[in-house]
């Protein structure tokens, strides 16, 4: 199926497993001094795909990356295209200010696994810059989600293919540092074909902040 | 028998997380390293150690003599080394019914041991101090191969413990009527792809050769030009493309190797015995070293055993005595004091580079050429005096077509099986001899006889069989071909990958080049 790329509601609604991030008010980031009530807001969307889902279908090559656009009201008017390998999960920063996405991708520099990229959001225009990319960890490819800590020190990402979960830790100006930890899952379902092993969908923290999924390391023997 | 946790805080860590390979890890506090060893008895505490760590979603990596030419165990961060080195046997099953080698066992016990009790032999390497794990799991050839073939072609039964799709650790022993597709792989498809081996059953082995001659001829660099350079290489290789395949002469068997102009010289290592294990007839012996008499070889003192390449390139003195006269202030040397007290004891203090190809035939003149011109390429800065290639004299018994299906080591046309090695100390030191290496290694096989669309590699044709998967080199991960260099085109990678999936479902043991599930 080829989507219609004739306008973002359209795109929207086929591009189903995009992610999708909407950034409003870029006012709040001035301070509470500088915000001016008659200026009118502005919003931000960044959408990314993935490859797997589309493949080559995408009709426009520039349309292979995370794609930024600036929301007024009802339109959305693309301002920025930066190029991403699959960047099939979004996510912002607490901060507002950056943005991280995972490369659902199962080979990077020629090792087995899938990366996850950083962003810096430019609060005039919205526009991204990349702070930096990270390898996940060996045979973690094809990740599918990530959450970012309350505290905005670490990325914790879903690793679906390689059924494992990788977390990162942000610096403090909010690159990636390299892959901390690693939770390996085993498990099966009875569906042969997606549950012949364990593959992680999602992550999230629970609201007192901590990690829902605990794995020590002293917690053998 | 008990498993002996080593963490970080133990004082024993910085030895026993080093391998053989200085490189991997950099240091004990590298972030690539393991957060612990797990130093097992026996094959009921690997289970235990195997099962502790995949229910703590912890990475195992398994070690026996930690020779392993790439960084698949060490390169392990926070995951846990399984340590089998102490499962260490050599011994008769009940009623001699076979023999059972211990995966930790190191070659050099393991010959002494199998000579001493019960005559027999493994056609194994010869460096001592590798470990049965990996040798044979990856082929496990030597310099018995051309008589005796591989040792993979003996091995009857494995003891091997996987993970099923629920994370729970199944001990398995596998042969050719149960679980035969596991067994298979066991036979040569290279370590860490399936589970952990603990045991190697051989219902038979080889009788251990009485007495072997040995030879050397060496040929100084300092009088050589390319064309007696030329006419040597041909001379190695026409005799093992021709006369070599012939049965009488399959108990000969020779290391070329093919040295630096830094080093002085280059020669070959000759072992040879009859095809029944005595000296009485050394007429194939003197034919092979009259070949050369025409190449005016250097004259040696009687050559002693023929011991692994390694271990001849990387023992050089590394407290060579100062200047002459007067009195000298001796510097000291901090060492591991594993490393000093038993040689090969711990980890090595080398770093060091490989790269493998197989050969089916002579080497061609535009080889040859590219042989000269980077066995006496000066680099400034780089010392390449331990740098080689090693050209190793097969076929033989290691040829019979039949094995093809029985193992996974496809390269049952070969003449020769090359092994290139570059050996440093300093970590500064590295690009340049890793650059070296490949510049070399990709020049050889871009000649007018490498196929076409796959230069670079010696991927398989009428003169190449691709790579040997226990000389791994993570460079081929250049090229997307790089399971069909290690296990041909013929089927055999993805026979490779059905196994994965039904015995790994999730993926447990892998590493940079382990098999795709």
């Amino acid at each position: 199926m080829k989507p219609a790329v004739c306008n973002r509601r359209d795109f929207m609604q086929l591009v189903g497993s995009a992610s999708l991030c909407a950034l409003s008010g870029h006012t709040e980031w001035l301070s509470a001094t500088e915000r001016t009530k008659s200026q009118a807001t502005a919003s931000f969307a960044y959408v990314g795909y993935s490859r797997k889902t589309y493949g080559d279908a995408l009709a426009d090559r520039s349309e292979q990356g995370i794609q930024v656009f600036a929301v007024r009201g009802e339109r959305w008017v693309p301002t920025q295209t930066i190029a991403s390998d699959s960047p099939s999960f979004l996510t912002l920063h607490p901060s507002q200010r950056f943005l991280y996405a995972i490369n659902e991708v199962d080979n990077y520099q020629g090792l087995p696994s899938g990366a996850i990229e950083a962003y810096a959001i430019d609060p005039q225009h919205g526009h991204l810059t990349l702070l930096n990319r990270q390898p996940l960890s060996l045979s973690g490819i094809m990740p599918r989600h990530m959450t970012v800590s309350p505290d905005g020190n670490n990325v914790v990402v879903a690793v679906h293919g390689g059924g494992a979960y990788n977390v990162l830790p942000i610096s403090s100006e909010r690159h990636l540092g390299r892959v901390s930890g690693i939770a390996k899952e085993t498990g099966s379902g009875p569906n042969e074909e997606h549950q012949e092993a364990s593959h992680p969908q999602m992550v999230m923290f629970a609201p007192v902040g901590a990690i829902y999924w605990a794995r020590t390391w002293e917690a053998i023997g | 028998m008990s498993i002996e946790t080593v963490t970080r805080q133990d004082a024993r860590y910085s030895t026993l997380i080093k391998s053989r390979n200085a490189r991997w890890p950099s240091s004990a506090t590298d972030a690539g390293a393991a957060s612990r060893i797990e130093l097992c008895d026996d094959a009921k505490d690997v289970a235990e150690a195997l099962q502790r760590t995949v229910s703590a979603g912890l990475r195992p990596t398994v070690r026996s003599g930690g020779h392993c030419y790439e960084d698949f165990v060490a390169n392990n961060p926070n995951g846990v080394i399984l340590d089998l080195s102490l499962l260490s046997e050599a011994i008769a099953l009940p009623g001699r019914s076979g023999y059972r080698i211990g995966a930790g066992t190191l070659l050099g016990t393991a010959y002494t041991d199998l000579y001493k009790r019960y005559n027999v032999t493994l056609p194994g390497g010869s460096c001592t101090s590798v470990g049965a794990g990996g040798h044979i799991s990856g082929g496990g050839y030597g310099l018995l191969s051309r008589l005796q073939g591989l040792t993979v072609d003996w091995l009857s039964a494995v003891d091997i413990l996987t993970v099923d799709a629920k994370g729970k650790v199944t001990p398995r022993r596998v042969d050719r009527t149960h679980d035969p597709d596991l067994f298979r792989a066991c036979r040569g498809a290279g370590g860490g792809n399936f589970g952990v081996i603990t045991n190697y059953y051989f219902d038979k082995l080889p009788a251990a050769p009485q007495e072997v001659m040995t030879a050397s001829i060496s040929f100084s660099w300092a009088s050589m030009t390319q064309e007696r350079f030329a006419n040597i290489l041909n001379v190695y290789g026409n005799y093992w493309e021709t006369r070599g395949k012939d049965p009488d002469t399959w108990g000969l068997f020779t290391l070329f190797g093919l040295t630096h102009q830094s080093s002085g010289r280059f020669g070959i290592s000759v072992q040879f015995c009859n095809p029944d294990g005595t000296c009485k007839d050394l007429s194939v012996l003197n034919e092979f070293l009259a070949l050369f008499k025409s190449c005016d070889p250097v004259m040696n003192s009687p050559a002693g055993p023929v011991t692994g390449i390694d271990e001849r390139l990387g023992q050089r003195s590394r407290n060579a005595p100062q200047s002459d006269a007067g009195c000298v202030i001796p510097t000291a040397t901090r060492h591991l004091w594993m490393e000093a007290t038993v040689r090969g004891g711990g980890g090595g203090e080398m770093r060091a580079k490989y790269k493998s190809s197989y050969m089916k035939r002579n080497f061609t003149a535009a080889e040859i050429a590219c042989y000269y011109k980077h066995l006496t390429r000066m680099i400034p800065g780089v010392d390449l005096s331990r740098s080689t290639v090693s050209v190793d004299s097969y076929g033989g018994f290691t040829n019979r077509k039949e094995m093809v299906e029985e193992t996974a080591i496809p390269q049952r046309a070969s003449v020769m099986k090359l092994q290139f090695l570059t050996y440093w100390t300093r970590p500064q030191e590295d690009a340049g001899h890793i650059q070296w290496q490949s510049d070399f290694y990709k020049e050889l096989y871009s000649g007018p006889d490498a196929d076409p669309n796959h230069k670079e590699t010696p991927y398989p044709n009428d003169r190449y069989e691709g790579c040997y998967i226990n000389y791994p080199d993570k460079d081929m991960l250049d090229y997307s071909f790089w399971p069909q260099l290690y296990y041909g085109d013929q089927g055999l990678y993805p026979f490779l990958q059905e196994v994965k999936r039904r015995y790994d479902p999730n993926n447990i043991f892998h590493h940079s080049m382990s098999v795709r599930p």
